[in-house]
């Protein structure tokens, strides 16, 4: 498993490398424009405004998924490409145990590059005395909301990169991330959103099981 | 070869995306329908003319001057549109920000009236205490650059206001609070029954006398409002809406106007959101009280929502009218009802009298596209699963008329909750009937899509069992049972049958049709065989063994 | 007695529509070589592939080393070396990266082997996969299925790019693996004569059925080819079993039979031809009899 685990990093880690970096550019851009540009200029608010906070990572709620969507996409469609489930399947493993493998390095990118969110706006908050707190809720809310759209996001590119059916999946990948972007717009960063977020991830992801694991390859 | 365990998660991933993918959809197309619908069809404000006389029984000291204001209510439609259809919720409410002490602040104020300190605070609330966070800004001694900035936070529980969260402060039990224009938070602990008002700057905590009646709900104190984008409110003086509806004559002289202008802070009557000396609140059932801001008393009645309750509203939006000094003369409401909609606009006097009102209802017929848009909603809401659109029955009454309109599973179909209210309010068979009636529709779609499935499972091979459960299941489902089905239905290849002549599965041993086996292939006309002999039972040779001609 | 290693049971694929695999009941025995042949399309890869579980049966079922090769365990595959067809490997992977993988991954791994076999093919650890020759990449896989000391080594025309000496060492090199206790080695190959080197016993694919299974020597003895030669007009059609072909040119004919027996030479003789010769076949002469797009498949 160790071995699946780091295969998987290997050919993920340029992706995985590109997602952080995104962060990090949109956490400082946050940091520049809500909290740090009307430092000097006595006739502007002296004071980092939480709306602006809260506007960009709304806006991370609905990039996260997208990165997310691309991991996926990339980590099967490029086993596709290059049988790569059909070579390695065959030594001393299971398409089941890959599977598993692929999944736990996806869903450990996606938690490091939320959870190094969560840090640069504790950093933030620490750093910079002007800054009127934000309600932590409505933050632990975007954030979980963030997590509950990106990993349904990560099985619809994994399921859609793994698909058969040619260019129609890119329209059926679209239409999976317009439901998972719906769901969260509709429903709001709220239990009822992340309870219909993890009942789609959970699907696709037996979804993709069946056909990793069942189909031929 | 999939097991019945694999086929069945297979199953019910698939229904799982597809219930979610479908009803994902056409909710996004039932609120695009709804919000075009309210756009075109609200489309003049609603208007009263507030006048002091009947306000405050006081005249304007003057001949022919106009005094009072005009008040005007109409639907924001640019933000009905961008809202209404999704991202409302998504984006969540940044509540509890307010000033700070009696110096005036305002966060975007540009070079107006900034004093030697400026604050501006947060206020929370934080495991029974509710807390203010205060950012003061110091103007900085001659010669220096930088303002000094100090940042403290303050505690206040029902015994007092401390630095820090200390337990003889005691705790807050279930409280409804809102920070006032001035700094100071007012609120009702629903434990105590009482109301409360901190006052940070003096660090003091004052209660009012129990309230007495049980049947007082409020759920909301202060500024009354809720979806306040969706309502444009404003209001003008008499002569302000004269200048703006008429227009100059060619060299018309100003002086040759028998009424002088009057505009906003000269006039008598003002609106705003709060007074200096009431604060309002109101009751779940629709009552708006007054709270007397120094007795922390309930002094009377200032109104109500307009014949219908909070319940059945999907935004409102309470102006306060005050005289001198502040102070309530009375207010006014305006208010968007619920599918059906229509906005209602209406003054109270100082003594919760109505005054005079203005309402103004959707007609689709009246707008271009209306019945388009309205066949399109319905169309919309029978593609919803049957059991999503029998629950809206159920859900109808105890929804509120936002959570219904927020409701993607629940709620799909306007006109059965409508029915289900109706219901719940007076039970009767003709409702009953009527609300069956409106389901026909997704029963029929369902039924149809049903029987399509059952009659592809029959010729698939699926036993008796199994059809009727799909059956059940896309007449329940509607759509997303008849994709599932297609998704996961077996027999991919099917190959014609050489004793019936129909299609059959090739995974089956036995034709679904005529139970006829696979026997049929010609017979090899030679063969060269010779077994092995094993641990296991012995094989039989097949040394030589002819094939017959 | 013998252990079975790979058995099918009523093996049936169906691609859109067509049987590729109408019924195969196949037994490979614990230690034996066995040399799977049939044509191009006939359906040799379809049921290895189906043997290592890439390929899902329309109906029946396959066995490797006693269990369903559908729901083999990883344990199970560790006991298995396999060579697919092409040698397809990950292009954009370094050897050595690679071998790591296989080495990771492996229950067993025999080091030793696996450097004498690297040496001996000189393969580069540093290079990429998609940089070596085919030759190369055929010598790599040989050799990773190989190292990890297989019970069972399944092999998809594993000579393809190999040239005729690395062709040699490799039938060297199967040699040698079954001479080590218990190993079982099943491969298909269009080089007949490396084949007909190494195999115990052959099977021959036909219209998707397993036209033959049996030991090499067994086949060889039973298929049997004659020229006849007949005074006048051979018979049109001999009440004859088991005849693979039949040529007439002029007064010749030339007739492969299976299952030769004294019982269908006394039989033949009734016919009366005045010459009657065995003319020799190898086992590609064999094959080409049996598969021949004019030899008689179906009754």
């Amino acid at each position: 498993m160790r071995k699946l685990v780091l295969m998987e990093l290997d050919r993920v880690g340029l992706v995985a490398l590109l997602l952080l970096t995104a962060v990090g550019l949109l956490m400082a851009f946050a940091a520049v424009t809500g909290f740090y540009y009307p430092w000097h200029d006595s006739s502007r608010p002296p004071v980092g405004s939480p709306e602006e906070l809260v506007v960009v990572l709304l806006a991370a709620t609905v990039v996260v998924p997208l990165i997310s969507t691309v991991l996926g996409w990339l980590q099967t469609d490029y086993d596709r490409r290059w049988n790569l489930t059909a070579y390695v399947s065959t030594r001393a493993t299971t398409r089941g145990r890959m599977l598993a493998a692929r999944l736990i390095v996806g869903g450990l990118i996606i938690v490091a590059s939320i959870a190094l969110m969560v840090l640069a706006v504790a950093a933030m908050f620490h750093a910079f005395p002007r800054l009127l707190p934000v309600d932590a809720t409505i933050l632990v809310a975007i954030f979980v909301t963030m997590l509950a759209a990106a990993l349904p996001a990560y099985a619809a590119g994994l399921v859609m990169g793994w698909s058969q059916i040619g260019r129609l999946r890119i329209l059926v990948l679209l239409g999976l991330l317009l439901v998972i972007l719906l769901a969260v717009l509709m429903m709001g960063s709220r239990p009822r959103a992340w309870i219909t977020l993890a009942v789609l991830a959970v699907a696709m992801i037996g979804w993709l099981h069946h056909r990793y694991v069942h189909q031929p390859l | 070869m999939e097991t019945r365990v694999i086929r069945l998660v297979k199953t019910l991933a698939a229904g799982a995306i597809m219930v979610i993918a479908v009803v994902m959809v056409l909710s996004l197309g039932r609120r695009m329908f709804e919000s075009e619908l309210l756009a075109l069809a609200l489309d003049r404000p609603s208007s009263v003319s507030i006048d002091e006389v009947d306000m405050w029984g006081r005249r304007y000291d003057g001949d022919d001057i106009p005094t009072g204001a005009i008040l005007h209510a109409s639907l924001n439609r640019r933000m009905i549109r961008l809202l209404w259809p999704a991202i409302q919720d998504a984006v969540p409410q940044l509540t509890g920000y307010g000033r700070v002490g009696k110096d005036f602040v305002s966060r975007h104020a540009e070079g107006s009236g900034m004093t030697g300190t400026e604050a501006i605070g947060r206020y929370g609330l934080d495991e029974g205490l509710i807390t203010q966070t205060a950012i003061r800004f110091q103007d900085a001694a001659e010669g220096a650059q930088d303002r000094e900035v100090t940042k403290n936070v303050l505690y206040a529980g029902p015994e007092g206001i401390s630095e820090v969260p200390a337990e003889s402060l005691g705790r807050f039990g279930d409280v409804l609070w809102r920070p006032s224009y001035d700094g100071d938070v007012i609120g009702l602990d629903r434990w105590r029954r009482a109301f409360f008002r901190i006052d940070f700057e003096g660090r003091r905590v004052d209660w009012g006398p129990p309230v007495q009646d049980d049947s007082f709900q409020p759920i909301q104190i202060g500024r009354i409002a809720r979806n306040d984008f969706a309502l444009n409110v404003w209001w003008e003086t008499p002569s302000e809406a004269h200048a703006s509806a008429t227009p100059r004559a060619a060299g018309a002289n100003e002086a040759t106007s028998s009424a002088p202008a009057m505009g906003h802070y000269d006039s008598p009557v003002r609106l705003q959101w709060e007074a200096e000396d009431v604060v309002l609140i109101l009751d779940r059932s629709g009552t708006i009280w007054k709270l007397d801001r120094a007795a922390l008393a309930v002094v009377g009645k200032a109104g109500e929502t307009p014949f219908l309750k909070p319940h059945d509203l999907l935004a409102y939006d309470v102006r306060v009218a005050v005289g001198e000094a502040a102070s309530y003369q009375g207010m006014a409401v305006a208010s968007l009802a619920r599918a059906g909609a229509g906005i209602l606009l209406f003054t109270y006097d100082n003594d919760g009298w109505r005054l005079e009102g203005d309402s103004y209802a959707m007609t689709p017929g009246s707008v271009p596209g209306g019945y388009t848009l309205l066949i399109g909603k319905a169309i919309v809401e029978n593609l919803y699963p049957l059991v999503l659109a029998a629950g809206s029955f159920a859900e109808g009454y105890r929804c509120d008329a936002v959570s219904s309109l927020h409701g993607v599973f629940m709620i799909p179909s306007s006109a059965f909750a409508s029915r289900g209210r109706i219901f719940a309010e007076r039970s009767s068979l003709k409702v009953r009937f009527f609300a069956l009636l409106i389901l026909i529709p997704p029963m029929g779609l369902g039924a149809v899509l049903g029987w399509r499935v059952a009659r592809d499972a029959k010729q698939r091979g699926l036993p008796p069992g199994s059809r009727k459960a799909w059956f059940v299941a896309t007449v329940m489902l509607g759509l997303a049972g008849y994709i599932t089905w297609r998704l996961v239905r077996p027999g991919e290849v099917m190959v014609t049958c050489s004793e019936c002549g129909r299609l059959r599965r090739t995974e089956l041993a036995v034709c679904q049709h005529c139970g006829a086996s696979w026997q049929a292939s010609a017979p090899l006309a030679w063969r060269v065989v010779e077994g092995v002999e094993t641990e296991d039972a012995a094989v039989g040779q097949d040394a030589g063994q002819p094939a017959t001609m | 007695m013998a252990k079975i290693v790979v058995e099918a049971q009523g093996l049936v694929k169906f691609y859109e529509g067509r049987c590729v695999l109408d019924g195969i009941d196949l037994k490979v025995p614990q230690g034996c070589i066995y040399g799977l042949l049939g044509r191009n399309g006939a359906g040799k890869t379809t049921l290895i592939r189906i043997l290592m579980g890439q390929e899902t049966p329309t109906r029946g079922q396959a066995l490797v080393l006693g269990a369903n090769s559908q729901r083999l365990s990883a344990a199970q595959r560790g006991r298995v070396g396999y060579v697919a067809e092409g040698h397809q490997l990950v292009p954009s992977w370094r050897v050595g990266w690679l071998v790591s993988l296989c080495r990771g991954l492996a229950p067993r791994w025999d080091e030793r082997f696996f450097g004498h076999l690297v040496s001996t093919f000189k393969l580069p650890m540093d290079r990429k996969v998609k940089q070596l020759s085919t030759g190369m990449r055929a010598q790599l896989n040989l050799a990773l299925a190989m190292a990890v000391e297989p019970e069972l080594l399944v092999l998809d025309d594993p000579t393809l790019g190999l040239d005729t000496a690395a062709r040699r060492e490799f039938l060297e090199l199967a040699i040698d693996v079954i001479q080590r206790d218990g190993r079982t080695i099943l491969f298909s190959s269009h080089i007949l004569s490396d084949v007909e080197r190494i195999a115990d016993r052959v099977g021959i694919l036909v219209g998707g059925r397993l036209a033959v299974d049996c030991p090499l020597e067994a086949l060889k003895r039973r298929v049997r080819k004659l020229r006849l030669v007949f005074a006048e007009t051979p018979p049109q059609r001999l009440a004859l079993t088991d005849i693979v072909r039949q040529e007439v040119q002029g007064r010749e004919m030339l007739l492969t039979v299976a299952d030769w027996d004294e019982h269908k030479q006394a039989y033949l003789e009734t016919y009366g031809p005045i010459n009657c010769s065995v003319v020799p076949m190898s086992l590609e002469d064999i094959f080409l009899e049996c598969t021949s797009r004019r030899t008689p498949v179906a009754v």
